[in-house]
């Protein structure tokens, strides 16, 4: 009895299962090829085509665009940051040394008078290109920098009588420079959120 | 108004900036607000003009100068008038020109 279901009883009903479902299955999906192509389907094709390679070059060519924009606008940004920190440490060094020489009040007047130069150029530059929810921030980084300028070249630190740099002008100086710092975080944010 | 006057600092009073009072030495501003700025500027406004003050070819900018010439004259005129009588040129650094303005504008702030 087994031998039978084995060999003969389960290939025939496999057999007729399968012919079933062919039958069934055999017009699915219904449709009819037309061989005859209109010359506006030869142009649908290429355009359906066109479109394909197109979008994903275009999307790519803008995320490339935008990330190398904000790469420009950063490096301005490192650029002004590299040169504020550069006077920073000098006033700094001046500050730990306890002693300020003429040289010295010569020295962070230049500087200072080049960074002005430089921020007038980073500042209208980042104006142009920077996103607008930046603007406000470098507003402010205007602002901070002119009370950096403003206590960095005060009579407290380039006065004829001035010896050293005092704690009290010397804490002023760190806070307005963290100000500063503080501001360029925020833009980068901006530039990076938008 | 009418710029009817101009103040050449560089060529007038020095092409380099000192510090604030006369005890810090040459070129102090205070030194430019007494000989050049507050005379030329009562001029103008006496005449109902404007002074360009062309701060171009001028080396350094510290904010003691500044105080001691721009701030000095807002505290004695007050920031409204000092402004609508003082025009200012500076093309190689018109950050200068803020500077000053922001001083005028906060000429008790240090």
């Amino acid at each position: 009895m087994k031998v039978f279901l084995r060999y003969f009883l389960l290939p025939a009903v496999t057999l007729l299962v399968g012919i079933s479902i062919g039958l069934v299955i055999r017009d699915i999906p219904k449709f009819s090829m037309d061989y005859n192509i209109k010359i506006t389907d030869v142009f649908s094709v290429i355009l359906t085509f066109g479109i394909g390679v197109f979008i994903p070059l275009l999307v790519k060519k803008l995320i490339d665009d935008k990330r190398t924009k904000n790469a420009h606008l950063f490096e301005e940004l490192s650029g002004f940051s590299k040169m504020t920190e550069n006077i920073h440490d000098y006033i700094q060094d001046v500050y730990n040394n306890k002693k300020i020489l003429v040289k010295d009040k010569d020295y962070i007047n230049i500087q200072m008078d080049l960074l002005g130069k430089e921020f007038n150029e980073f500042h209208a530059f980042m104006m142009e290109n920077c996103p607008k929810q930046a603007t406000e921030y470098l507003n402010e980084l205007k602002t901070c920098y002119i009370e950096y300028w403003q206590i960095s070249t005060s009579i407290e630190v380039i006065g004829s009588s001035i010896k050293k740099i005092d704690d009290k002008t010397f804490k002023t100086i760190c806070e307005k420079y963290t100000e500063m710092n503080k501001r360029i975080r925020r833009i980068k944010t901006e530039i990076i959120k938008h | 108004m009418e710029i009817k006057d101009t103040l050449i600092i560089a060529k007038e009073f020095g092409d380099t900036a000192g510090a604030r009072d006369y005890d810090d030495g040459d070129y102090s501003g205070k030194e430019f607000y007494d000989k050049f700025l507050l005379p030329r500027f009562n001029k103008a406004v006496e005449g109902k003009y404007a002074l360009l003050i062309d701060i171009d070819g001028f080396w350094g900018w510290p904010s003691s100068f500044v105080s001691g010439s721009f701030g000095l004259l807002s505290k004695e005129k007050g920031a409204k008038i000092v402004l609508s009588h003082l025009e200012f040129k500076c093309d190689s650094n018109p950050m200068k020109i803020e500077k000053a303005k922001y001083i005028i504008n906060n000429p008790e702030k240090k």
